[in-house]
């Protein structure tokens, strides 16, 4: 299996995806860096966290037009697995590839914490290693985390099961206390906390990320089955 | 023959040159040019065989023109007789507004102008379209209290309209070695609340002289007894029928200047204008009761036209500088 990593300027949280993939599941893993467009081959593409572009004009917005983000688009329309993290997700959006977007938390506040997730689809490539509405422990780290959009869009969201990650307690104003959504083929998934920052279970953590790439890995053995419903 | 329903023969509107009366569609009105001449309001008056058909066919012209550079007008296609064209039915604004590249008329009386000069830049004008009030001159607080603009249109759209319209004839005049001094548009919205230019392309709303000898093309004419009418508008259609086509501007480089406004949209939470609001009413300004923050983005731009420039601009707001899922966008485009 091997796996892209995207670099935008700004980026930040790439080497945690490269440990995710090499040292946690023992994978390739080549990065992807931003004005190329050539994927190299990868199974699956994992967009960071960071200040892509330094955030200018919105959070993700300008990483939309970079080279690489193209054919990740047509990678994505393809069926083939894409996983955006806190920056990335706000790239996928500003994509257009999950809808909605991520405005400022409601507390104005960067939000550097430890939350509780729900697993609310556990069908999904990125997510079935764990258990239906299996409580999950994740690191966050936004300012830009607030998921809107359209009432409509919402409600599809939820009839759909697209929610994949629900917070237990509202950290920024979420609509929904959403935190992580896939688009409706289930091959695309965007979600604020980072489950690559706490795969291996210690004093300290749980490891409750390691599940997110433990279905990756599993799906793509078994040619990803994409469900959302 | 075919007979026609009297219904459809019906006076929808009848005004000093122009006779309105149902379309054949719901949505469109036949216009019957009459051969009348008015000047001054009305105060001057004259019946001249065969103007009803020169400005029907002036007209259909320029509207083709517009139409075919992508600028929304009234003009669907011409009518059964020759003084006739069939329009889109228009909720008309009662605005004039004037187009000004070079001085003649009122405005040198006003501005004291020389006389043919040219203006920097084209200027533009509103007028009250009142017969009863004589057309006067309108500022922005006067639109405003006379409720001259309905909910959807704006004077900045309708300005960019004018300007856009005013480059296109600037272009193609200057083939037919006609100077293109001013002119007065009016506009209105289609049922959709599309802004659209109405009225009529007549020499009747131009002021046109031939850019060698200065000759007068247009109702000057009639006006001031400086020529015969009926000559100076067949040698203005003559001109145009002969004109060697739309000329390509594609290669043109003009700079334009635009700002581009993004607010966050008035149903989304926007915490950041609540902190500011929060934090003015902490420092003691109570009396501040709304805020929304928002960006402004100001471009310096280069395109073959306004109307070119303007679908960058769209595409740049819509698609970049806003994010239509939180964010409105609204812009200014003119001339730099």
């Amino acid at each position: 299996m091997k796996v892209g990593i995207v670099v935008f300027p700004g980026s930040n949280c790439e080497r945690d995806a490269e440990d995710a993939v090499r040292l946690y599941l023992k994978e390739e893993a080549v990065f992807l860096w931003h004005q190329e467009a050539d994927l190299k081959g990868v199974e699956a593409v994992i967009l960071p966290g960071g200040f892509s572009y330094g955030d200018y004009l919105r959070s993700g917005a300008i990483s939309r037009f970079s080279p690489v983000m193209k054919s990740i688009s047509e990678f994505a329309v393809q069926g083939r697995p894409v996983i955006g993290i806190c920056n990335g997700f706000q790239a996928l959006t500003e994509s257009h590839l999950l809808p909605g977007a991520l405005v400022k938390n409601t507390q104005l506040s960067f939000l550097c914490d430890r939350v509780d997730l729900i697993v609310e689809n556990s069908q999904t490539p990125f997510s079935h290693a764990y258990q239906p509405r299996q409580t999950i422990s994740l690191p966050v780290a936004h300012g830009e985390g607030n998921y809107v959009a359209d009432p409509k869009v919402i409600e599809e969201l939820e009839a759909n099961n697209q929610v994949v990650f629900r917070y237990a307690e509202d950290v920024n104003g979420s609509v929904n206390r959403i935190a992580g959504i896939c688009n409706k083929q289930g091959n695309v998934l965007g979600m604020m906390p980072h489950p690559e920052r706490n795969l291996w279970p210690s004093e300290a953590w749980s490891g409750d990320g390691a599940g997110v790439f433990d279905s990756l890995k599993t799906a793509l053995s078994q040619g990803l089955q994409t469900v959302a419903g | 023959m075919l007979m026609t329903p009297t219904a459809s023969n019906q006076i929808l509107a009848e005004g000093k040159t122009k006779v309105l009366r149902p379309g054949e569609q719901p949505e469109e009105v036949r216009v019957t040019f009459k051969d009348a001449a008015t000047a001054f309001n009305g105060e001057k008056f004259q019946e001249i065989p065969g103007k009803g058909t020169l400005n029907a066919r002036i007209s259909a012209i320029l509207f083709e023109l517009l139409n075919q550079q992508g600028i929304p007008t009234c003009f669907v296609g011409k009518g059964a007789s020759e003084n006739e064209l069939i329009y889109r039915n228009l909720a008309m604004i009662p605005l004039e507004v004037v187009i000004r590249n070079f001085a003649y008329g009122s405005v040198v009386k006003r501005f004291k102008f020389e006389e043919g000069m040219a203006f920097k830049k084209p200027l533009i004008e509103f007028f009250y379209k009142s017969d009863d009030a004589g057309d006067p001159q309108l500022t922005d607080e006067m639109i405003d209290e006379l409720s001259i603009l309905p909910a959807e249109a704006n004077l900045d759209a309708i300005k960019l309209l004018a300007f856009q319209v005013n480059e296109v004839f600037l272009n193609y005049f200057k083939a037919i070695n006609v100077r293109c001094a001013d002119f007065k548009l009016e506009v209105g919205l289609d049922k959709s609340g599309n802004l659209m230019l109405g009225d009529e392309l007549s020499p009747d709303n131009f002021r046109f002289r031939d850019a060698d000898t200065g000759q007068v093309m247009d109702k000057d004419a009639f006006r001031f007894d400086l020529a015969d009418l009926t000559e100076s508008y067949q040698e203005l259609l003559r001109r145009l029928e002969g004109h060697p086509g739309v000329p390509d501007t594609s290669g043109l480089s003009n700079a334009y200047m635009a700002s581009i406004r993004v607010q966050s949209r008035k149903n989304i939470l926007n915490p950041e204008s609540k902190t500011i609001l929060n934090a003015l009413h902490t420092m003691g300004y109570a009396s501040v009761q709304e805020l929304r923050a928002g960006k402004e983005f100001s471009l310096k731009l280069t395109a073959s036209s306004l109307i070119e420039a303007e679908k960058q601009i769209k595409t740049i707001g819509e698609d970049i500088l806003s994010n239509p899922v939180i964010e409105d966008y609204s812009y200014i485009l003119r001339l730099a």
